[in-house]
C-alpha cells in the first residue's frame, strides 16, 4: 500500500514545493527555477481573476447607475404619466362640450408626451434587448392607438353613448381591468390598472409592468455576486496570498544565500500589491451600493401612483415625497455613484495588466538572479 | 526530482489556464441568429404560435422573438419611424400590406413560398410591370357565420353585438355591412367597393347595406341606449363570468349579453365556443336579406406574412410556417380549439367539434365564392374611418346620420384615391375568387 499512497501523493508533492517551498533544504538554482515559474504565474492569474471580478463589480454600478436606474425611472414615469393623462382625459370629456374649446387641458397633453418620450428614451436607452425592444414599440403604437381613441371621444364629446365608448376603448388599451367607469363617479381618482401578467398582458400596463419584473429581476442579479465573482475573488485571494509570501521570502532567500540585501526590481514588482486593499475596499463598498438600490427600485415599481406625481406636480417648489419618481431615481443613481472610493475605480481595467507586468519584473528578475548564479557557479568549478 | 517539477510546472500552468479560460466566460456560445416576429395573436393564440416558433427554431439556426398586439399598424409606423421594422410582419390587411409594398419596405418571397400565395389572400400585386408577392396567409378564417344558441329561434333573432376590440374597436359593425352588401349586391359591387372604386356617398348598395343592417338590429324592437351603449362598450370577446373571473371571457352567447341569442362572428370565435356544445353555427346569408344568387358567397380574413428585412432566417421562417410540415406543426402544438383554418383543401383543419368541421367544409369545398374582407383591402386610412363610422351609425342608424357619414367617407376615399395610381403599380383587386 505504501507505494501506491506514494504514487498517489506524488503530482502534489512538487505543486506544493513550487507554491510553498522547503525553506533551508532546497539548492539554491532549485529554488531559483521553481520561484521562476510559480510567482509569475501566482501574479498573472492572482491579478487577472482579481481584475476581471473588479471590473465586473464596477461594470455593474455603471450599468445599474446608467441603465437600469434612468429605465426604471422611465418605466415608472411612463405608467404613472398615463393613467394620469387618463384621468385627465376622463374629467374633461365629462365636462361636456367645453372641451371642445379648452382643449384636454395642459396636463393631459404635458402627460401623454412625458409618456412617449420616456418610452423613446427606453429604446434608446440600451437598457433592453431585441425583444424588449420590440416590446416598447409595440407600448409605443398602443399609446399611439390610446391617443387617437381619446381624440375621437373628444369629436364626439356632445354624445355621452359615443364618448363613453372611446374612453373605453383608450382605456382598455391602457388597463385590463379598465371599467370604463369615470373618474367622476369612481372611488378612486385615477385607473387602478392592475397589470395581468402571462398570455392575457395585452395592455400599456401589463406591458410595462413586464418590463419593470424584468429589469428588477435583472438589477436583483447585478446586486449580487454571481458565483464567477466569488470563484475569482477566492482565487486572487489565494493566488495574491501565496505571492506575497513567496516574494516575502524570496526576499530573505536572496539575502541570505546570494547576498542581495535588497532586489530593487522585486521590490518594485511588489509595489503593486499595496493597491490591491483599496481596489477591494472600492469593490466591496461598489457590491453595498448596489444592494442599497433594490428599495430604490421597489418603490419605482411598486409605490409610485399617479396621485403622488400630481402631488409633485401641483407644488414643484416643495420637498418631493418619498415616492415621486424623479427624485427616487436620482437617488438611486446618486448611491450607486457614492459606491466608489475616489478615483480609485479608474485602476479597475488596469488590475490584470499590472498583473502581466508583475509576472514580466518578477520573472525577468529571478531569470537574471539564476542565470548570473549558474554563470558564477561553474567559473567556480560547481553550485550549491 | 526533475521530472516532478517539471510536471507540477505543467499542472501549475494547465490549472493557471483553466483558471483564465474561465474568467475570460469560457467559449461563446452561439444560439443562433434572432428573428423578429411581430404579429396579431394575444392570449391564448399568441402562446400557442409562440409554441409553433419554439418548435420550429430547433434545428434551424435561428431564434424567433414574438410579440403580439392589436395596434399593429400603430407599432409599425413607429418601428418604420425607427428604422428598426421587424423582420416578419403578420398583417390581416392586404390594404396595409400594399401600401408598405409600395413604400418598398416588403422584400419579395422567394418563389417557394410564392407558390403558397392562395387566392384571395394574396391577390396580384403589380410593381415596376412585374407580379411581385409579397405576403402569404399563415392562417385564415371564414366569415359571413352566424352563432346561435341551439334551440333559439332564428325566425326573430336578438343579435349580440360587441364593438370593442381595443384599437381595431368598430370591426365587428364593418363585417356586418360588408357581408350584407356582399350577399345583396354581389361580389362585382363589393370588389369595387374595396378597392376604392365606388362612390360612397352615391352608391344605393352601400346604403341599403347600412340600413338593413340597421333594421336586423332591431327586428325586435328599437334598442335601447342602455342596449347600445353596453354593445358599444362590449368587447367582442365578451366578459369573463364574475363567479370565475380569471377564467378568461366567455363570449357574447355565453351569458356576457343575456337575453341575446345570435352572433355575426367569424370562425375565430370558436376558441370561446368549442368547448360548449349548446352552441351552433350556420352561413349568415340566411340572415342577411340578400339575393340567393350570392347565398354561397363567404368572407374571408386571413393573417398574412410578409418579410420586412434582408435577414434570411425572416424567409426561412415564413417558408417553415406555410410548409406542409408547418402547418402540421402549428395544428398539433395548439390546443384542440385554437387549431387554425388554412387556406388549401390538403392542409390540416380542425376537426375537434361539428362546428369546426362545418366551416372547414365552407372554406375549402361547398363556398362558391371567397372574398377578402373589404375593410382590410381598403387602404388603413379610410378602413380606420370606417371602423368609426360604424360605432357613430351603430349609435345613431337614422339616415341624416348614415348621409352624412357616407358623405365623410367618400371624402376620405377621394383624398387616398391616386395614391398609387402611378403606371409603376397597380394595387390589387382579385379580392374574390
Amino acid at each position: 500500500m505504501r507505494p501506491h499512497r506514494t504514487a498517489l501523493r506524488s503530482p502534489w508533492v512538487p505543486l506544493r514545493r513550487l507554491l510553498w517551498p522547503p525553506a533551508g533544504r532546497t539548492r539554491n538554482r532549485t529554488y531559483l527555477r521553481d520561484r521562476l515559474i510559480a510567482l509569475p504565474l501566482l501574479a498573472a492569474v492572482g491579478f487577472a481573476a482579481l481584475g476581471w471580478a473588479y471590473a465586473d463589480v464596477r461594470a455593474d454600478s455603471a450599468y445599474i447607475r446608467t441603465r437600469l436606474a434612468p429605465a426604471l425611472g422611465d418605466l415608472a414615469d411612463a405608467k404613472t404619466s398615463l393613467r394620469i393623462a387618463q384621468r385627465e382625459a376622463e374629467v374633461g370629456l365629462d365636462a361636456g362640450t367645453a372641451v371642445e374649446l379648452s382643449g384636454l387641458g395642459p396636463r393631459y397633453a404635458a402627460r401623454t408626451g412625458a409618456a412617449a418620450q420616456d418610452i423613446a428614451r427606453l429604446s434608446r436607452g440600451g437598457a433592453f434587448g431585441e425583444a424588449q425592444r420590440q416590446e416598447l414599440d409595440v407600448i409605443s403604437g398602443l399609446v399611439d392607438g390610446y391617443e387617437e381613441w381619446i381624440t375621437w371621444a373628444r369629436t364626439n364629446v356632445g354624445d355621452p353613448s359615443l364618448r363613453k365608448a372611446g374612453l373605453a376603448y383608450a382605456a382598455s388599451m391602457l388597463c385590463s381591468d379598465a371599467s370604463g367607469e369615470p373618474a367622476t363617479t369612481r372611488t378612486a381618482p385615477y385607473p387602478a390598472c392592475r397589470p395581468e401578467t402571462g398570455a392575457d398582458a395585452t395592455t400599456v400596463v401589463d406591458r410595462i409592468a413586464a418590463l419593470e419584473r424584468d429589469l428588477h429581476r435583472r438589477l436583483t442579479d447585478r446586486a449580487a455576486l454571481g458565483p464567477g465573482v466569488l470563484a475569482a475573488v477566492a482565487l486572487s485571494a489565494g493566488c495574491l496570498t501565496l505571492l506575497a509570501v513567496g516574494l516575502w521570502r524570496t526576499f530573505f532567500f536572496l539575502r541570505r544565500r546570494m547576498r542581495i540585501r535588497a532586489s530593487v526590481p522585486l521590490l518594485a514588482a511588489a509595489l503593486p500589491l499595496l493597491v490591491l486593499p483599496w481596489a477591494v475596499a472600492d469593490g466591496a463598498r461598489a457590491w453595498t451600493a448596489q444592494r442599497d438600490t433594490l428599495p430604490y427600485a421597489d418603490t419605482l415599481t411598486d409605490r409610485a401612483s399617479p396621485k403622488v406625481e400630481a402631488a409633485t406636480d401641483a407644488d414643484p417648489v416643495a420637498d418631493p415625497p418619498p415616492a415621486a419618481i424623479h427624485p427616487v431615481t436620482a437617488a438611486m443613481e446618486r448611491t450607486v455613484a457614492d459606491g466608489a472610493l475616489g478615483p480609485v475605480g479608474t485602476v479597475a481595467g488596469w488590475v490584470a495588466p499590472a498583473g502581466l507586468v508583475v509576472a514580466a519584473v518578477v520573472g525577468g528578475t529571478l531569470h537574471a538572479y539564476r542565470r548570473e548564479y549558474l554563470l558564477v557557479g561553474r567559473g567556480a568549478g560547481g553550485g550549491a | 526530482m526533475r521530472g516532478g517539477a517539471g510536471r507540477a510546472a505543467r499542472l501549475a500552468l494547465a490549472a493557471c489556464l483553466l483558471a483564465l479560460a474561465a474568467l475570460s466566460g469560457g467559449c461563446g456560445s452561439d444560439r443562433g441568429s434572432p428573428v423578429v416576429v411581430l404579429g396579431p395573436w394575444t392570449g391564448d393564440e399568441g402562446k400557442a404560435f409562440t409554441a409553433v416558433l419554439r418548435e420550429l427554431s430547433r434545428g434551424s439556426g435561428h431564434t424567433y422573438v414574438y410579440q403580439g398586439t392589436r395596434s399593429l399598424r400603430e407599432t409599425l409606423v413607429a418601428q418604420f419611424a425607427a428604422g428598426a421594422p421587424p423582420d416578419v410582419a403578420i398583417l390581416n390587411s392586404i390594404g396595409e400590406l400594399t401600401e408598405y409594398a409600395v413604400q418598398d419596405k416588403l422584400r419579395p418571397l422567394d418563389p417557394y413560398t410564392a407558390e403558397r400565395a392562395y387566392s384571395p389572400w394574396s391577390p396580384t400585386l403589380m410593381l415596376d410591370g412585374r407580379r411581385r408577392t409579397y405576403w402569404v396567409p399563415l392562417k385564415v378564417d371564414l366569415k359571413s357565420l352566424v352563432w346561435s344558441r341551439a334551440g333559439s329561434s332564428s325566425a326573430r333573432p336578438a343579435w349580440c353585438v360587441g364593438m370593442a376590440a381595443q384599437a381595431t374597436s368598430g370591426w365587428p359593425g364593418t363585417d356586418w355591412v360588408e357581408d350584407i352588401l356582399l350577399h345583396q349586391a354581389g361580389p362585382t359591387t363589393y370588389v369595387q367597393w374595396a378597392t376604392g372604386q365606388l362612390n360612397w356617398a352615391k352608391s344605393a348598395e352601400l346604403k341599403r347595406a347600412f340600413t338593413t343592417w340597421a333594421k336586423l338590429l332591431d327586428a325586435r324592437g328599437k334598442r335601447s341606449p342602455k342596449a347600445v351603449e353596453r354593445s358599444l362598450t362590449m368587447s367582442f370577446w365578451g366578459t369573463p363570468d364574475p363567479e370565475h373571473p380569471a377564467a378568461g371571457p366567455r363570449g357574447l352567447l355565453g351569458g356576457s349579453l343575456p337575453g341575446c341569442t345570435h352572433e355575426h362572428q367569424a370562425s375565430f370565435v370558436r376558441y370561446l365556443y368549442a368547448p360548449r356544445d349548446d352552441i351552433r353555427v350556420e352561413p349568415a346569408a340566411r340572415f342577411l336579406h340578400g339575393s340567393a344568387a350570392y347565398k354561397d358567397a363567404f368572407e374571408v380574413s386571413g393573417d398574412m406574412a410578409a418579410v420586412l428585412t434582408d435577414n434570411p432566417g425572416a424567409q426561412e421562417l415564413v417558408q417553415r410556417l406555410t410548409s406542409d410540415e408547418g402547418r402540421q406543426k402549428w395544428s398539433d402544438a395548439a390546443q384542440d380549439h385554437l387549431r387554425p383554418f388554412f387556406p388549401d383543401e390538403t392542409d390540416p383543419q380542425p376537426d375537434d367539434n361539428p362546428a369546426a368541421q362545418e366551416i372547414a367544409t365552407y372554406l375549402t369545398k361547398e363556398a362558391k365564392t371567397l372574398c377578402f374582407d373589404a375593410s382590410d383591402v381598403m387602404p388603413p386610412v379610410l378602413r380606420d374611418a370606417f371602423y368609426r363610422a360604424v360605432l357613430t351609425y351603430f349609435r345613431s342608424p337614422d339616415a341624416p346620420t348614415l348621409d352624412r357619414l357616407l358623405g365623410q367617407l367618400e371624402t376620405v376615399r377621394t383624398q387616398i384615391a391616386g395614391t398609387y395610381t402611378t403606371s409603376a403599380v397597380r394595387t390589387p383587386t382579385e379580392i374574390c375568387r
